[in-house]
């Protein structure tokens, strides 16, 4: 195995300066030559579903059509939206784990949990046991961007149970975890290499190379002295610093064709009390790293499906778990059902305007005739359809027009549909061919005129 | 068995020992992820690109750091010339990095950072190298991970000894969440570890000092969920003239922190004093809530029971399961059926006419809910802690009526125990003189310190330590001989060799 896995370390090395002549640099210059505008895919999570009685709009006919009450915030943004009703995740009903574990290892891989001793509520599971649609678009569509894939979080990491936390899996059972810190977010992307002058960049990246070089030897080392469970991690270890060093080289390679934002001053990212603050942050940078043209995918975390956060930034804080259930009728924080509903109801419009503050984003950009908004297919969505933990009519929305290509203005609906069928569907609509995606169990194919 | 990566804590303690750099913070680390009840755990197998990114940018800070502050300290010698620097960056080599790698530098570690060290010096000069060699040092899968050693061949179960490096390593993160001090480090090098009476005189040496504290509350941290801390939300009503929600919340967890240093603090401590003791560590801020009643020890401290309950009242159903689940080690599964698992979410309305007990009544009628919260006493088990509320304040009144917190337990083996309890004291009692409750310790326990999850093959040595504990009956059963069992195991001095290449 070492080899082969570390044979492209010695051509990078052996190569120096003609490093980025590498196979998958190829691969990425010819899909560049297909796509005229690159198209940019972004997710929007926040947890615990919906309220469908205030969410999902009146129809009247596919085009025609009133946002309901959670969403008013959306409004200017009605024709750019596509609601996708009737969207099931039902492999999650059959997954390992309590409500909570099994929407976040279904909600972006169409997968169930792996078997795995992570306490939730009177059950235990392990976590997703496949790819999530965000890494597998990035193995696809990302490679050849400094940033494969910018994965951002707002309290995504605030309380809570492990694989409650995660909903982005590089392979089975490998979560990625989102990033809170925008300071951290913004190192990551901008400033992958930290000096001003070319002769600068140039020294930093024959440095980092050195350091990255002399690590890459001690895992070579050590993974001949390992059994085949160790050598299968320190491998994969292995690859992701070989990834960063291919990073350092594009970025340091690439001459950057835009303006580099000011660093955010430093946050208090765990604090629930800079939530509003946190989450403008994570948007700006998103949206500068792609217009940027730094990575191609980028997902936003909204805390985590344990969501045990009080909701600090509304005048009106309490546990925002406890009121998607009583949404349900369940009187835990003692409140009667319409008094959650009526309660929880800022909390969905807090998510909606934050969601319509990113596409006034990239609306802004301006990319030829286009917008950067034009250019992204972005997915919102949640781990649940509702705060009473059903799988069935998952809040899915897409907005953007995925360069040209998805048509928005629309209410659809499904009949008991996969989210796995939306993710193929999805995965095509990025010129991607493929044919099924998460459990093939419950995978029929594209959905019929979504494109 | 797998090599376990260093936890958030283990990194910070390790840095600080090895450059005496104290800045970096547990949240400036990549999160964890659980696998089993503890993050110190073989079996999470996850790295990812963020993680692997954020070791880097550390690894750049902390040597950019060691470089500008203490540079000599670190080096200890003071070049004059080329080939003056190369020896002395040799040397940083082969007396830094086995100390941070907590073992002896393989020939290709050393060549690699040697290497590099060479090229940097010509390139960038002696201190940027020194700087360079650091980053790559704390990048290493030697430091990143717990790579051990074996003495000797496998026998034919395929387990072999590990060698003196590997034992103390795992003994000082153990005990002290840090790598091994300069005592335990010559001690490894002499191979005097491999002697039972060594490692007992050694485990007792860091139980006696300051890393012990760090170390026994990364384990109850994790096991009493006080985590739950950072955002603990209590209903208004139930909290009206408190300190606000952060601050009450940092004073309970200190509280509970102090109350479970001092019992480890006491080299005689036992298991009866952990779950009986009546001592409270309050801050001045929550004494006075705190001044009435009666209190038995780990179960009654007001932080445990603020975690195990609802936000506006107490919750026998989490305390109960609590007290089956970590301290009786009984696995419990919710049904399958989605509606079951629905229903088991919801709280009965808080109302001034009924008591808890009343609210919870419905359990027996239900027969998806009364095999687990009634026929094996979970509900019970957490009806004797009503006296404490939502908070853990103590309490005689419910609902305008005399609190009944009195129970059964039918699960206790020794019949002498299953005698109905009258309130939390006598349950507790009970649960001291349990030999299911020291076995279920010993599990927890013997999972924190092997770093893994437990295997079918893991019962006689769990066996071997509960019945060396004490000699005085279980309730006796003192804690540091229960850590000391632990070490002198066969699992702790031992490593499954299956699937490694000679």
């Amino acid at each position: 195995m070492t080899g082969r896995v570390f044979s492209r370390r010695r051509l990078l090395r052996g190569a120096g300066g003609a490093a980025l002549a590498l196979p998958w640099l190829e691969a990425f210059s010819e899909r560049r030559a297909l796509a005229a505008v690159p198209s940019r895919f972004i997710v929007v999570f926040r947890p615990n579903g919906v309220f469908p009685d205030n969410f999902w709009p009146t129809v009247r006919s596919e085009t025609d059509f009133t946002l309901n009450t959670a969403c008013k915030p959306l409004e200017p943004w009605k024709s750019r939206l596509a609601f996708l009703d009737g969207v099931d995740m039902p492999m999650a009903a059959k997954s390992p784990g309590d409500a909570h574990q099994q929407g976040m290892g279904a909600c972006l891989t169409g997968r169930k949990n792996q078997a795995g001793t992570i306490q939730g509520v009177n059950a235990a599971a392990g976590y997703a046991d496949g790819i999530s649609l965000d890494q597998e678009m990035a193995n696809q569509i990302g490679g050849g961007s400094a940033v494969r894939s910018l994965n951002a979080g707002v309290l995504s990491d605030f309380v809570g149970t492990a694989n409650k936390k995660r909903m982005i899996f590089s392979a089975p059972g490998q979560p990625v975890p989102s990033q809170d810190d925008p300071l951290k977010v913004y190192q990551a992307v901008f400033k992958a290499g930290r000096s001003a002058t070319a002769t600068d960049v140039a020294t930093d990246l024959k440095k980092s190379k050195s350091v990255l070089d002399a690590v890459l030897a001690q895992f070579d080392d050590v993974s001949r002295r390992v059994g085949s469970e160790d050598r299968a991690r320190l491998g994969m270890h292995a690859e992701l610093i070989r990834s960063i060093e291919r990073r350092l080289a594009t970025a340091a390679a690439a001459p950057s064709t835009c303006t580099t934002p000011p660093a955010p001053a430093p946050s208090k990212y765990t604090s629930q009390t800079e939530a509003q603050n946190l989450s403008r942050l994570q948007i700006d940078l998103m949206a500068a790293a792609l217009a940027c043209g730094l990575t191609r995918v980028a997902s936003l975390q909204y805390v985590n499906s344990d969501n045990q956060w009080s909701f600090a930034v509304l005048p009106d804080p309490a546990n925002d778990h406890s009121m998607g259930h009583t949404e349900w009728g369940s009187t835990e924080i003692g409140l009667t059902r319409d008094q959650g509903i009526q309660r929880r109801l800022p909390r969905h419009l807090w998510y909606a305007t934050e969601f319509a503050y990113l596409l006034d984003k990239l609306a802004a950009y301006h990319e030829g005739e286009r917008t950067l908004l034009d250019n992204c297919g972005v997915l919102w969505m949640s781990d649940l359809a509702t705060g009473g933990h059903s799988f069935a009519r998952m809040p899915y929305v897409l907005a953007g027009a995925a360069g040209g290509r998805l048509r928005t203005g629309r209410a659809l609906r499904f009949n008991k549909a996969s989210n796995c069928d939306l993710f193929v569907s999805l995965l095509n609509l990025f010129d991607v061919k493929a044919t099924t995606f998460g459990d093939p169990a419950y995978c029929k194919g594209p959905l019929p005129g979504l494109f | 068995v797998p090599f376990r990566a260093l936890t958030r804590l283990e990194y910070v303690n390790t840095v600080r020992d090895l450059l005496g750099d104290t800045s970096v913070t547990l949240d400036a680390l990549p999160p964890e992820n659980q696998v089993g009840r503890f993050t110190r755990n073989a079996d999470d197998r996850n790295v990812n690109e963020p993680a692997v990114d954020t070791w880097r940018g550390l690894a750049d800070q902390i040597a950019t750091r060691a470089v500008r502050d203490r540079l000599a300290a670190l080096v200890r010698c003071t070049p004059k010339t080329p080939a003056d620097e190369t020896a002395c960056g040799h040397q940083f080599i082969a007396t830094f990095a086995p100390r941070a790698f907590r073992r002896p530098v393989t020939d290709g570690a050393r060549v690699a950072l040697e290497g590099l060290f060479d090229g940097a010096r010509a390139a960038f000069g002696f201190a940027d190298a020194i700087g360079m060699t650091l980053q790559a040092i704390l990048q290493s899968p030697y430091f990143l991970y717990h790579v051990e050693g074996t003495a000797g061949a496998a026998g034919p179960d395929g387990v072999a000894r590990l060698d003196g490096f590997a034992l103390a390593a795992r003994l000082a993160y153990f005990l002290t969440a840090a790598p091994p001090d300069d005592r335990l480090w010559t001690a490894a090098q002499s191979g005097k570890l491999d002697s039972a009476e060594a490692l007992r005189t050694e485990a007792a040496r860091l139980m006696a000092g300051d890393g012990f504290k760090a170390a026994i509350w990364d384990f109850h941290r994790q096991w009493l969920r006080a985590d739950a801390f950072k955002n603990l939300f209590k209903a208004p009503d139930a909290v009206k003239g408190w300190p606000a929600q952060d601050a009450r919340n940092a004073a309970l967890e200190e509280s509970l922190r102090a109350f479970v240093a001092a019992v480890f603090g006491r080299a005689d401590a036992t298991v009866r004093t952990l779950l009986s003791s009546p001592a409270l560590y309050l801050p001045p801020e929550l004494a006075p809530f705190y001044s009435d009643g009666p209190r038995y020890g780990l179960l009654t401290q007001p932080a445990v029971l603020s975690v195990l309950a609802n936000t506006n009242q107490s919750s026998p159903v989490k305390r109960g399961h609590f007290v089956l689940e970590s301290l009786l080690c009984i696995p419990l599964q919710v049904p399958d059926d989605p509606e079951i698992a629905a229903a088991a979410m919801k709280v009965p309305e808080l109302s001034k006419d009924s008591t808890t007990r009343e609210r919870f009544a419905g359990h027996a009628a239900n027969p998806a809910c009364a095999p687990c919260h009634v026929v094996l006493g979970m509900d019970d088990l957490g009806m004797a802690f009503e006296n404490y509320d939502t908070v853990g304040r103590y309490r005689t009144q419910d609902a305008g009526k005399p609190v009944d917190a009195s129970g059964r337990f039918p699960g206790f083996s020794d019949p002498a125990l299953r005698a109905p309890f009258a309130n939390a004291g006598e349950l507790v009692d009970r649960l001291t003189r349990s030999p299911e409750v020291r076995a279920c310790l010993v599990r927890q326990w013997y999972e924190f310190a092997l770093g893994r999850s437990l295997r079918a093959g893991d019962v006689p040595s769990i066996d071997w330590i509960a019945q060396g504990l004490g000699g005085g009956g279980p309730a006796d059963a003192g804690l540091r001989d229960l850590l000391q069992g632990l070490v002198l195991s066969e699992p702790f001095r031992t490593r499954s060799l299956a699937g490694v290449k000679p």
